[in-house]
């Protein structure tokens, strides 16, 4: 299985590698994340209206989007947010197994995440962002929209945004902010 | 071959409550400024060809005011030898067909100004495939999908004012404005150059597809760095840096003063009025946020004082992000919010003023109704 690395990016690679490898997928668009976490992590995706009052949530830290137990390998995902978004869940969903990858096999605690924390968009906005959501927000990025096929699709749509949005299942400004990140964005856009 | 692409200039469009000595609406009269402006810009580039993507007028009953200004400004570029063509925005088209369209009368005096059916223009080597709004939004994206450049054609640029899925719907807020998905650009790829219209922010969706935006700020929204209009370098290399040039038109500054804290113990008044002394406000429209405020604190402002300190500016208004004081005391009104909330949202072909005195009366009877 993946996470034979700590480096959120080439642990998301490494994750769609063994996926690809044991289930003979195409490498397009979008990413089947939730059948990632089900079928390779054997992980247990479910909904609720409010994150805080599950076991073992904090009670102080205002609405939470997602939150991951390992002991139960369940992901949580706020429904209101989720339906409001398909997009977001997707993310919420990648974000929560970068920590399961990434932070659970040295401290296997329930990680809860609010809002802020789970970063579609530029993270330099919110410079107190903690160093794990950082990297857990790298992971979901690598994964959602990985750099080769974003390179493949980019060319193939003339950097068509809202299309290649569509086509990875993401928000517009998250595939915007990707493309920067890449250097593949046009200027102007 | 260069063309020069613009949009939603909304010609006519009155904001706010402030007039001239004449009793003009101030921000209509900016609007006709800055649309001579970027007639100005467009003279001194020499395009071939100037591409208006849609919404020229407010509204399908334009003023003799705005299409006196549209006639003269389409004049200048006549006289500089520059072609001008645009097409049918949402705003400045009918519902019905009893209605004759604003660009009817364009067309009468040598406008090439396209509305109810798409055209294919051809200047010199350059083809333009001009698509207008339609209200039935199945026929509007019919007509995108089936846009074929013209195979005789050296240049082909198509032009049509529709928003697409995923952008910020910046300009478009309005109930039934029409958003086609991202792949219809996609069906299109062939055209060099596709203008787009509708979208007020600056924005190119696809590498060949660029929305020129508004050439002001008509909202809160609107968040745009740079407004005017686009260059573009039909010969030059797509992803290369001559392809699209935009240059910046000035217009009235609107500025959201970074907020105050009104949780924080002094005198309210006083930290609003030291607000009224940043740079850059003169003339300006200016929105001063104040968080975390108490009812009864918000309340005790002093307006008279605060008016005073912000008078440099054409309009000032607060906007208080209250907290619960637990007293239970009603939300003061706030007349200028609800004003400027209902003037960015006037139906096209609406009398601003009509809608927005309506929409008061109904907050009035609202607060009525609860008490307040």
């Amino acid at each position: 299985m993946a996470a034979r690395t700590l480096k959120p990016a080439a642990a998301a690679q490494a994750l769609l590698r063994d996926f690809e490898e044991r289930y003979g997928t195409a490498e397009a668009p979008p990413v089947p994340v939730e059948r990632i976490a089900r079928s390779l992590l054997g992980l247990f995706v479910d909904e609720a209206d409010d994150l805080c009052s599950l076991p073992g949530a904090p009670a102080d830290q205002g609405r939470l989007s997602g939150m991951l137990d390992p002991g139960e390998m369940v992901v949580w995902v706020d429904r209101d947010e989720a339906r409001r978004s398909p997009g977001r869940r997707r993310f919420t969903i990648a974000h929560e197994i970068g920590h399961l990858l990434l932070h659970a096999p040295a401290s296997p605690e329930v990680y809860s995440d609010r809002p802020i924390d789970i970063r579609e968009l530029d993270e330099e906005e919110v410079p107190e962002l903690r160093r794990r959501e950082r990297e857990a927000n790298i992971f979901a990025r690598e994964l959602l929209m990985p750099e080769t096929l974003v390179g493949e699709q980019g060319h193939a749509t003339g950097f068509n945004l809202p299309a290649l949005a569509e086509r990875f299942e993401v928000s517009v400004p998250a595939m915007r902010l990707r493309l920067r990140l890449l250097k593949l964005l046009p200027p102007l856009a | 071959m260069r063309i020069v692409h613009l949009s939603d200039t909304h010609l006519g469009r009155r904001e706010l409550h402030h007039t001239d000595e004449n009793g003009r609406n101030v921000r209509e009269l900016d609007g006709y400024e800055v649309f001579a402006r970027a007639i100005d810009r467009a003279i001194e580039l020499k395009p071939a060809l100037v591409v208006h993507s849609g919404d020229l007028f407010h509204g399908y009953h334009p003023s003799a005011a705005a299409f006196g200004v549209a006639l003269d400004q389409l004049e200048r570029l006549r006289a500089a030898g520059i072609g001008f063509l645009v097409i049918a925005g949402n705003h400045e088209t009918p519902r019905g067909r009893a209605i004759t369209h604003p660009f009817a009368l364009l067309e009468r005096f040598g406008t090439d100004a396209v509305h109810g059916q798409p055209r294919q223009l051809r200047i010199g080597e350059l083809s333009v495939t001009a698509v207008p709004h339609s209200h039935d939004h199945e026929e509007l994206a019919g007509w995108v999908t089936s846009a074929e450049p013209d195979g005789e054609a050296r240049f082909n640029v198509l032009t049509v004012h529709i928003g697409l899925a995923g952008l910020a719907r910046v300009g478009a807020g309005e109930p039934g404005s029409p958003e086609l998905p991202g792949e219809v650009l996609e069906a299109v790829a062939g055209f060099d150059y596709i203008a787009l219209g509708h979208l007020h922010q600056l924005d190119r969706p696809r590498i060949n597809a660029v929305y020129a935006g508004s050439v002001e700020r008509l909202g809160w929204a609107d968040t745009s760095s740079r407004k005017g209009i686009v260059e573009v370098d039909l010969a030059a290399e797509p992803l290369g840096k001559g392809f699209v040039k935009p240059h910046e038109i000035e217009g009235r500054a609107r500025r959201r003063l970074p907020a105050i804290d009104g949780g924080k113990p002094g005198d309210l008044t006083k930290a609003i009025c030291r607000a009224a002394k940043g740079k850059g406000l003169e003339g300006a429209i200016v929105r001063v946020p104040i968080a975390d405020v108490t009812y009864e604190r918000f309340g005790a402002v002093d307006r008279r004082k605060v008016s005073e300190a912000f008078a440099r500016c054409l309009h000032f208004e607060l906007e208080p992000e209250f907290v619960e004081s637990g007293s239970g005391a009603p939300q003061p009104a706030a007349p200028a919010e609800l004003r400027d909330f209902l003037s960015q949202r006037v139906p096209a072909g609406i009398e601003p003023e009509l809608f927005i005195a309506r929409g008061e009366n109904y907050m009035t009877r609202a607060a009525e109704d609860i008490g307040a």
